[in-house]
């Protein structure tokens, strides 16, 4: 079962808020999600090694070779402020 | 002892690929802000990451010096969190299946040969580089967002700061010389945080586990080790324990500072990284790689000891990088007296790089002109003392043995007739002197000899001043 807490939590590490109405709409919303999952559950696969893929995925891999860049101001563009070249946001400390 | 520390320790090293881990970028150290990022490192959406096949070549290059399990699977997983250093809102990183697991470093301590053991290896994306201006904003250079990582993660076996500073050093010791990482610390390519806590042996009673971050040399290391492990047994005898928490090491005050406590935290909500399916490695790409691996440091110093007959000691200290290695073997070809050639290199060699804090690539001069000046020695064109001061400056000019030799007119004189003109003006000089060596006072006969030495200019051979001076004495 989904709690409110539970919701507080991941809304949280998402850094996002939300009110009492939407909260309880999540914890709707949540648990429909979960329920179909629990569905899945029911398939017996204790003698199943795990697939990890099912495509003949056979190089997938990029050369160590250097290719350009995008110019500065390219990576620059479509943000709202910059200083130095660099992305200015407000001071976040972790 | 009562108190039994517990010490792992988890290591970031930058990969020296010529690339960044899943675009072209180039993955040079520095450069102008945001100037080597692409749609891919800057997660624009749409972009596909692709996996550099060299990122893996390197990382089971390091699982197989440190003895691990390859895994023929490879398998990428998102790391949910947030902060601006993130371009995705995630690090695609390894969770469930890292590449190398188990493992093992030995390191030597006096009471014998220690396996600290490994629990992983796997690889990731390094993040963005944030500033923290004092004018309340925060700067975002993406330059090192997608430098490939390993993370190594040692099992909690280490008990003490020292053995953590030598697990840390055959690590470093052991990726340069595979040459998959420089381990600068300086430049953050090698990072290590401490996970840490005290046993009570008697009670029983155990310390929650801190978390060290914030340490950019072994120094550090060693001293936050030494902090927390006196803060944990300080607690546990006033019958208080620590709490769970992260760290981080203040250099200045030469503490651990809080820096956020565990409770509540980080759900990294691990996923699978669609972006990149997993896929099986061919067995032949691993054995390819693990048959071709360079000399390890412990190898090294085995051939050592028995190829060049130097004692373990002197082994160990040559090998301690494989440049200072190469400079030895190097020397050693040009002349063919290894006890003469490590005995210059540990001596003087070493005293001032270390002096200097230089690696041994940053010598001006070569192995070639090294052994120019250890031959002149040798064959007693100059003496000892001369020898010393030739390599000083070659230190700091890097100009050839010889020249040097010859400009500065440094010749030894072993002639006994121009040597005895000058010990008979030095004694005429100093009656008292031979006074004194008559009265059975031996100092008088090194302060003659110092004499002497100072009149030819530091030039005279030694041994045979010596000899021609206890004559001269005798007769007078």
């Amino acid at each position: 079962m989904i709690s409110k807490e539970d919701v507080s939590q991941i809304a949280e590490l998402c850094k996002l808020s939300f009110d009492d109405v939407e909260n309880d709409g999540f914890i709707k919303e949540f648990e429909k999600v979960l329920n179909l999952v629990e569905n899945i559950k029911e398939a017996d696969t204790s003698d199943i090694e795990p697939t990890y893929q099912v495509n003949q995925y056979k190089d997938p891999f990029i050369g160590d070779e250097v290719e350009e860049s995008l110019p500065q101001k390219e990576v620059l563009k479509n943000t709202v402020e910059e200083k130095y070249g660099y992305f200015k946001i407000l001071k976040v400390v972790d | 002892m009562r108190y039994k520390t517990i010490i792992g320790l988890e290591i970031h090293v930058e990969l020296m690929t010529d690339t960044k881990i899943f675009c072209n970028c180039t993955n040079e150290f520095g450069g102008e802000a945001n100037s080597h990022c692409c749609p891919v490192c800057l997660g624009l959406p749409g972009a596909i990451p692709r996996l550099n096949k060299r990122v893996l070549e390197y990382a089971i290059k390091a699982g197989t010096a440190f003895n691990t399990h390859i895994s023929n699977h490879i398998k990428m997983d998102r790391k949910n969190y947030f902060y601006a250093d993130l371009t995705k809102g995630f690090q695609t990183s390894q969770n469930e299946i890292p590449i190398c697991s188990e493992g093992y470093i030995e390191i030597e301590l006096e009471e014998g040969t220690k396996k600290v053991h490994l629990q992983r290896i796997h690889i990731e994306e390094d993040t963005g580089k944030s500033i923290h201006t004092e004018n309340d904003e925060t700067l975002l250079d993406y330059n090192r967002a997608g430098v490939p990582l390993i993370e190594i993660v040692s099992k909690p076996e280490m008990n003490s700061a020292e053995e953590a500073r030598l697990f840390l050093e055959n690590l470093r010791a052991t990726l340069k010389y595979i040459e998959v990482s420089d381990c600068k610390m300086e430049e953050g390519s090698l990072r290590c945080d401490v996970n840490i806590n005290v046993v009570d042996s008697e009670t029983g009673q155990k310390t929650r586990i801190s978390e060290i971050k914030n340490l950019n040399s072994f120094r550090s290391v060693v001293k936050s080790i030494e902090y927390e492990e006196e803060r944990h047994i300080d607690l546990l005898k006033k019958g208080e324990n620590t709490d769970k928490e992260t760290r981080r090491w203040d250099e200045v005050k030469a503490e651990t500072v809080l820096m956020r406590g565990k409770a509540g935290a980080s759900d990294y909500r691990f996923a699978v990284e669609g972006d990149i399916p997993p896929f099986i490695l061919e067995d032949t790409f691993i054995n390819e790689i693990q048959n071709n691996m360079p000399e390890l440091p412990h190898e090294k110093k085995e051939r050592f000891i028995s190829q060049y007959d130097l004692s373990s000691y002197d082994a160990g200290v040559l090998t301690q990088s494989r440049d200072l290695a190469a400079f030895f073997e190097d020397t050693v070809k040009n002349i063919n007296d290894t006890k003469l050639v490590s005995n210059w290199i540990m001596g003087d060699v070493l005293r001032r790089l270390n002096e200097e804090d230089l690696e041994i690539d940053s010598l001006k001069f070569g192995a070639k002109a090294l052994a120019d000046l250890i031959s002149l020695v040798k064959d007693g064109k100059i003496n000892n003392n001369t020898g010393k001061k030739v390599l000083r400056d070659m230190f700091d000019t890097g100009k050839d043995p010889n020249t040097i030799v010859k400009e500065q007119g440094l010749i030894q004189i072993s002639d006994e007739g121009e040597l005895e003109g000058m010990i008979d003006t030095v004694l005429d000089e100093n009656e008292q002197s031979i006074i004194d060596f008559k009265n059975g006072k031996d100092r008088a006969v090194g302060f003659l000899i110092g004499q002497i030495m100072k009149k030819s200019r530091g030039k005279a051979n030694p041994q045979v001043v010596n000899k021609l001076l206890l004559e001269k004495l005798k007769e007078r």
